[in-house]
């Protein structure tokens, strides 16, 4: 039994470490294909912005630019 | 003067509603549509456009154009790839179902006839040493790599249709994507495991002049008696050829589909998913009736793997050819002038 448990162990460190290096060989598809158009995918950087405000900054940005925008008259 | 103005505005308000009933009734009072949805004209307008499947059969290629640099997106259907959502969806789930059930219930019969095998003659209480730590280990460092990546590549298949209707789609998802973490993680410890264990048990599983007397008599299930075998018998010989067979195919379209289009194109990665897939099928239909041999289906079997050793009887019966090899060291050991460790080879 204990050739059996440290077996498994010895499998979930392996795994482990494979799965580290497996991860640090992968890049978000913005870094490996950059390109100079708009992508929408992600609606913290895209041209709307998270609340559709067309302002693609940080939420409280898009909040704050939503507020000006339909803010009541008088 | 009176009269002639009210014969004036009188003529005024019907003008003015004849003018307005074309848009009295487009806004308040549309047209019932026919019960018939057959145009007027009684022509399908778009009855002579071209469809998706001639575009494929005549051009054999179905593309468009992307602004992102990842070009191969701009291919959206060829007949390749109808063939693989063929296998993909409908041939494989089939496949791999009916192997592994139609072994279950294979192995439930014959355990149902045979019962658990065990040894004729009593035990002695001699123990022979079969397998040492380091085989024992790589064993079971790649029986349960083996075990996660069976696990977690049955959800690739089978995980939409059974899984997904049980636990949900947020379950689902989170389970799904951590399947696939283990199942890309685990694969390189089962790849070493793997030449670990070709390496060292390739020598006691070469094919001999024992094995076909074996296989005759299905490892004496025909006969009645014990066919003699040397370390591995045949039965033992074809597991391991095999995991090493399937295993190296699950390892190189493996490592093809961990880096996709690193080496091949659309079609090479399909072609990779056919073989990979496939192997896996028959490998975990295989390894089922591994584990019921080695556990429910033979007496003393998990002890040969999981201690290490096996009693004498039991390896005279099984293993009588590599029982004899193994007298000397059982006889020097009772003498007292070996060690108990002696190495099975």
């Amino acid at each position: 039994m204990p050739v059996i448990l440290a077996s498994i162990a010895l499998a979930l460190v392996l795994a482990v470490v494979a799965g580290l290096g497996l991860h640090s060989m992968q890049a978000p598809v913005y870094q490996s294909q950059p390109m100079q158009s708009v992508r929408v995918g992600d609606p913290g950087h895209n041209l709307v912005g998270p609340n559709w405000s067309g302002n693609p900054g940080r939420p409280e940005n898009s909040e704050r630019a939503l507020n000006a925008t339909f803010r009541e008259p008088g | 003067m009176l009269l002639r103005s009210g014969a004036g505005l009188l003529a005024a308000l019907v003008l003015f509603g004849w003018l307005n009933c074309p848009a009295g009734a487009q806004h308040g009072q549309d047209p019932v549509p026919s019960a018939s949805s057959a145009p007027p004209s009684g022509a399908n307008p778009t009855a002579q456009a071209v469809t998706e499947e001639q575009l494929l059969q005549e051009m054999q290629k179905l593309e468009g154009r992307v602004s992102i640099p990842d070009y191969k997106a701009a291919l959206l259907e060829q007949p390749q790839g109808r063939g693989y959502q063929f296998f993909h969806e409908g041939l494989l789930p089939w496949l791999m179902g009916v192997l592994i059930v139609a072994m279950v219930a294979g192995l439930a019969l014959f355990f149902l006839l045979r019962g658990r095998i065990v040894t004729d003659a009593p035990q002695t209480g001699i123990k022979i040493r079969r397998f040492n730590v380091l085989e024992r280990a790589t064993h079971w460092m790649t029986a349960t790599c083996f075990i996660v990546l069976a696990l977690t590549g049955l959800n690739y298949v089978f995980g939409k249709r059974l899984l997904f209707p049980l636990i949900g789609p947020d379950a689902f998802a989170a389970f799904a994507q951590w399947s696939k973490l283990a199942h890309t993680a685990t694969a390189w410890p089962f790849m070493l495991g793997l030449l670990l264990m070709a390496a060292l048990w390739v020598r006691g599983n070469l094919p001999d002049r024992h094995d076909w007397r074996w296989l005759r008599e299905l490892g004496g299930f025909t006969s009645g008696t014990h066919p003699p075998a040397g370390r591995f018998n045949a039965g033992q010989k074809l597991i391991f050829w095999s995991v090493v067979i399937f295993g190296l195919v699950l390892s190189a379209t493996g490592i093809i589909m961990m880096f996709p289009f690193w080496t091949l194109d659309i079609n090479g990665m399909q072609l990779a998913q056919y073989g990979h897939a496939s192997a896996a099928s028959v490998l975990i239909a295989i390894i089922i009736a591994h584990i019921y041999i080695g556990t429910l289906g033979m007496a003393g079997a998990y002890d040969a793997m999981g201690k290490g050793e096996v009693d004498l009887t039991w390896a005279r019966e099984h293993h009588s050819l590599w029982a004899e090899e193994q007298q000397p060291r059982v006889r020097a050991r009772d003498d007292g002038a070996g060690t108990a460790g002696a190495p099975a080879e």
